[in-house]
């Protein structure tokens, strides 16, 4: 088998990665410089530190990893046999899927600065994927929170004065009978 | 997190935790915010105007909203009140097929009134009552309670919200816990969303003409729909991609859309569906509900990549009658009860082979439980070029193979077969050697000559019987070995 194309991805403090192009363009970013021809001497990601690429990379190696194993499984059917095992392409297809959505919920276990940082790097690259996996986690942490708990999880400021929130609230009441 | 607790909390003023680090969350730009607040329901969404200046009126132009009675159940209301918690009652959606007919009309979906005003008894004759009587048994104070807030607030959220620029609408209607006419009262919603979706909220009912509707997604649980608002989804929602009916209770005849791509139907009734044309159309799933009435449906998606289908023979008596889909890939066709009906019975219930050429272009087809009669008495030649994979689930073989060789000798370029759960002819077994072919079969395979070598059997069955099954795929082809034919034995 032939080795996979590889291109060298260079963070905002000049960390460089080599990863494969599957993977790499993941990034509809990276895929326009790559069809673009701006490849040479690696891609500048001026906007990307090399903490958050590598784990933006962890995740576009899985996904690029399980699409590829997920087409070629579907291309030529396992090779099947008399054994009476219940394995089939299709079973493994799954397997992957449960792999993945796991893979997913654990990458996402991070602290909110990490979760941000991946948000903002998911967007700038447009990985459309890994961004709404983190917002879907963002979402997740409001979601049933009251608003002066979600404050406190994220930090925000209540800059209304007391009038101004009476004000907010009676205005939208209705949302908060 | 529960309400009395999150009250008493709400009475302190309290601080940032830790004196607050930078407030990274709200410096992201709003169509980040935006996609995160499209997840949640829209209630919570509309809440967090109050969080602080940068968010007072990030919800109006929230792109997504999804409102969904299941946020006014009392088990999960309001945690800023002091709600009587407590009667979450039976609130389980009702998915079941309950055809709840009424005396509804439609003809008022034009109608410029209040939500209410729409009820008439006039249109069609109700052959079904069980709907408002199983709607008041739940009919206790917590759910007339849940539905009023429910009512002020989706009727606030349609008049506040910027609708015309909303990608993706998800309105849910409980069944059970809403009053009766709840459907009606949502339908007057999204018709007046629909009609006056133009941008500028303040004053919607200038310009009454329909301008086009940047929505894209469109779900919809529990409504009920009529021809005003099919009309409306083809002359209004010119963007519409994806629509999506739950339970919905529809005097629709014919659903039209220049844009749609994906049209996904489950659980609805239908009073006289006669027609899909929808030339866009990349995916479409019908799965469960019923067609009233005894017309045809005609389904004209020449465009379709992935089709399921998945419905009661009696339940579609007239029939689904499908054009060529030449892009099909995939296909999943579950007729339930086709096994067992008779044809007389549902145009459904007998000869499937016009709508096995509709979809002979697939590379991937699924086909559940039909009975021996699928193919009906003499079923021409018909060639399944780009089938590659081909499962036949809870199928009814006992015709002497007829449908198996049907599809083995139409398709060259199969690769896998999969047989699962089907019903198999019994053999008369001898000690030694091959089963005995009656006439029937050895003509159905003589012949038979699987052209392609690298043909994959699967046999998953808890009859260990269907090893016969080998011996008679291994005797009608020469090509076949037997070490491509697997058999798995379930219980």
């Amino acid at each position: 088998m032939a080795s996979p194309a590889m291109v060298t991805l260079i963070s905002s403090d000049d960390a460089r990665f080599e990863v494969t192009e599957a993977a790499a363009t993941m990034s509809q970013t990276i895929r326009h410089m790559i069809e673009d021809g701006c490849t040479d001497g690696g891609i500048p990601l001026p906007n990307v530190p090399a903490r958050t690429l590598a784990k933006v990379l962890e995740y576009c190696n899985k996904h690029a990893a399980a699409t590829a194993a997920e087409s070629s499984a579907a291309g030529g059917a396992a090779a099947g046999s008399d054994s009476g095992s219940s394995s089939s392409a299709d079973s493994a297809g799954k397997d992957d899927g449960v792999d993945l959505a796991s893979f997913d919920k654990a990458f996402v276990e991070v602290d909110t600065d990490t979760l941000y940082d991946l948000l903002l790097a998911a967007n700038y690259l447009d990985v459309k994927t890994l961004l709404d996996l983190c917002c879907q986690k963002v979402a997740d942490m409001i979601r049933g929170k009251t608003p002066e708990q979600i404050r406190q999880t994220f930090g925000i400021k209540n800059d209304f004065s007391p009038e101004e929130e009476e004000k907010i609230r009676k205005e939208n009441q209705w949302a908060f009978e | 997190m529960e309400p009395a607790e999150a009250a008493r909390k709400r009475a302190r003023p309290s601080r940032p935790r830790g004196g607050g680090g930078p407030d990274r969350l709200s410096a992201l730009p709003d169509c980040l915010l935006h996609v995160i607040m499209s997840s949640l329901k829209a209630r919570q969404a509309v809440r967090t105007c109050v969080l602080s200046r940068r968010w007072r009126d990030l919800w109006r132009s929230v792109p997504c909203l999804d409102v969904d009675i299941d946020e006014f159940r009392a088990n999960t209301a309001a945690p800023d009140f002091d709600h009587d918690a407590g009667s979450g009652g039976n609130s389980i959606p009702d998915s079941s097929d309950d055809s709840s007919s009424s005396d509804y009309s439609s003809s008022s979906w034009d109608s410029d009134g209040c939500s209410s005003s729409d009820y008439s008894s006039s249109s069609w004759e109700s052959d079904d009552s069980s709907d408002s009587s199983s709607s008041s048994d739940d009919d206790d104070d917590g759910n007339s309670k849940e539905w009023e807030e429910f009512e002020d607030f989706t009727a606030n959220l349609m008049s506040r919200c910027n609708i015309a620029e909303l990608d993706s609408f998800r309105l849910h209607i409980g069944s059970r816990r809403a009053p009766p006419f709840c459907r009606l009262q949502a339908r007057g919603w999204l018709r007046r969303a629909m009609k006056y979706c133009n941008p500028d909220p303040a004053s919607p009912r200038k310009g009454l003409s329909p301008s086009p509707w940047r929505l894209k997604r469109l779900h919809l649980c529990h409504m009920f729909l009529g021809d005003g608002f099919a009309k409306h989804v083809s002359s209004v929602c010119r963007n519409l991609e994806d629509l999506e009916l739950h339970d919905c209770n529809c005097q629709i005849q014919s659903v039209t859309s220049d844009s749609l791509k994906t049209l996904v139907l489950k659980n609805c009734s239908w009073h006289n569906l006669s027609e899909i044309a929808l030339p866009t159309l990349k995916t479409l799933v019908i799965d469960g509900g019923r067609n009233i009435s005894h017309c045809v449906l005609v389904i004209l998606t020449p465009a379709v990549a992935s089709l399921h289908l998945a419905v009661r023979v009696d339940h579609f008596y007239g029939g689904i009658s499908t054009n060529q889909m030449p892009s099909l890939v995939k296909a999943s066709i579950h007729l339930q009860g086709h096994r067992y009906s008779l044809p007389e019975s549902s145009k459904l219930g007998g000869d499937q082979f016009k709508l096995l050429c509709s979809i002979s272009n697939a590379t991937s087809l699924e086909l559940s439980g039909v009975g021996k009669r699928v193919l009906g008495k003499k079923p021409t030649f018909q060639e399944f070029m780009n089938l590659r994979n081909l499962l036949l689930d809870e199928c009814d073989l006992k015709n002497d193979f007829r449908t198996l060789g049907f599809f083995l000798q139409s398709s060259p370029n199969l690769e896998k077969l999969t047989l699962r759960h089907c019903k198999f002819p019994n053999y008369p077994k001898k000690k030694k050697g091959e089963p005995k072919l009656n006439k029937t079969s050895s003509s159905e395979f003589r012949g038979l000559d699987f052209m392609c070598e690298n043909l994959k059997v699967e046999i998953i069955s808890s009859n260990s019987d269907a090893r016969e099954l080998v011996k008679v795929l291994l005797h009608a082809s020469g090509n076949l070995s037997r070490k491509n034919i697997k058999f798995t034995k379930v219980n």
